[in-house]
């Protein structure tokens, strides 16, 4: 059977099911249904009914591309696409200026 | 349900928690890598000193006595302990808040206070907990909620606890029914020194384990409520087991602990919870006068053995601590405890 592995941090679900814990955030997004089915079992509700956290949806954007352009870079480099890594390095300092600015690093 | 004035929890209730478990975004949960580990502390720091003054702790520049003293204390968790390398926390003065870094959570906030004040403690944390927010991308999801390393703690993220003192429940086996029926409404309750009914001290902690589907106020609403009902079934427990009839045999119990703790040259840990619980129900019910039953909750803490041992000012063997004991005990309920 297929054994469905989170992008991120590369947890197993076989490893969920047999220690019970999760690696990062993504991997409820790469288990969603099976995670769903074990919150149901242990918590018997499945939606959240309380607060949420106050980061503005905008900030929340920039740093998800900040993550993004990061991980993008270490794949150029991976991949020995040297120019492209310079062309991400240019615009993760724009953006961590940006960041900064807004008193989110 | 009977409305119970304050004064109906003193003695019953000695500590209230709440604890809210948060993650970041781009983070693992359980963080094993020192430079992300530094990375996460500069931005919590960042966050925490708009809300108020907080000492840093790097757990891995703590000594074993400091360590195992906050443990002691609630300001550290033993899993933030474990992971000693990468663990840190930040603790404001009076030591109700602390923040911790690289627990089983990337992060774990708690508010701990005296007595009967659930709400009051989350309201504080809470604050806290926005300021975070606004300036880390705190893991979430809009049906799961805050999204923690096990799903048992997924939603809300907060477990209130309730520490309470229960001897007339504890030694009359009712306890247990109570338990069960407690457990019935998703709460639990579990010994705070040593296991099930057999707590010693007579402390339990009351506290909920469903954090999804309910706000945070519901929940706190839940542990408050049945805390309520619990001080109500320990106030009758208490009424036929130590008062009337019994209540010569209670102000004996409580003068002979007293007798002990102010006579003793050698005291352990044990023996001083055991005698001082005696003291403590006393007072509880009426018969014996003591500056306040906070300060003899407050000499709990102080005596075990880690704070203890740091009071005095080094590592001490089992024979010096209850040696030291013994003295500082003796002394503190001359003080504490009149009308014997």
């Amino acid at each position: 059977m297929y054994d469905k592995i989170c992008p991120v941090c590369g947890m197993r679900l076989s490893q969920f099911y047999k220690i019970g814990t999760l690696g990062c955030p993504d991997c409820y997004r790469a288990f969603k249904q099976e995670a769903g089915l074990a919150i149901r079992k242990i918590q018997h509700a499945t939606k959240h009914k309380g607060k949420t956290p106050k980061l503005s949806s905008s900030d929340k954007e920039l740093l998800a591309t900040y993550r993004a352009l990061l991980a993008e870079k270490e794949q150029a480099g991976l991949d020995g696409k040297f120019t492209r890594m310079a062309e991400l390095s240019s615009q993760i300092a724009e953006l961590v200026a940006v960041l900064k600015e807004r008193g989110l690093m | 349900m009977a409305i119970l004035s304050p004064d109906s929890y003193r003695g019953n209730v000695v500590t209230s928690r709440i604890r809210l478990a948060r993650n970041v975004e781009g983070f693992p949960f359980k963080i094993r890598d020192e430079r992300l580990a530094r990375e996460l502390v500069k931005k919590v720091n960042r966050a925490l000193v708009k809300c108020d003054t907080f000492n840093l702790y790097y757990m891995s520049n703590l000594k074993p006595l400091e360590l195992e003293a906050m443990k002691e204390r609630n300001i550290i968790s033993p899993s933030l302990i474990e992971n000693r390398a990468c663990g840190s926390a930040l603790v404001n003065q009076d030591e109700s808040v602390s923040v911790m870094v690289c627990e089983e959570d990337a992060i774990r906030e708690q508010c701990f206070v005296k007595g009967f004040h659930l709400t009051d403690a989350y309201k504080r944390i809470d604050r806290i907990d926005d300021e975070l927010s606004k300036n880390i991308d705190i893991a979430f999801d809009k049906d799961f909620g805050y999204l923690t390393a096990c799903p048992t703690n997924v939603g809300t993220g907060m477990r209130a606890s309730v520490m309470m003192f229960l001897p007339a429940l504890s030694e009359s086996g009712k306890l247990n029914e109570l338990i069960d029926e407690v457990e019935k409404l998703g709460l639990t309750v579990r010994g705070v020194y040593g296991e099930g009914s057999d707590a010693e001290g007579y402390m339990y902690q009351i506290s909920n384990q469903i954090t999804l589907g309910y706000s945070e106020y519901d929940i706190i609403n839940a542990v408050e409520s049945t805390v309520v009902s619990i001080c109500e079934a320990e106030r009758e427990e208490s009424a036929r087991l130590y008062k009337g009839k019994n209540q010569i045999r209670t102000l004996d119990r409580a003068s002979k602990a007293y007798g002990i703790l102010t006579n003793a040259v050698l005291l352990t840990y044990e023996e001083f919870l055991r005698h001082v619980s005696s003291i403590k129900l006393g007072a509880v019910a009426g018969y014996l006068e003591t500056e306040s039953i906070e300060s003899i909750d407050d000499l709990i803490f102080r005596m075990r053995p880690a704070n203890l041992c740091y009071e005095y000012g080094k590592a001490l063997s089992a024979t010096d601590r209850s040696l030291y004991r013994a003295k500082v005990v003796g002394q503190k309920i001359k003080k504490l405890v009149k009308g014997v």
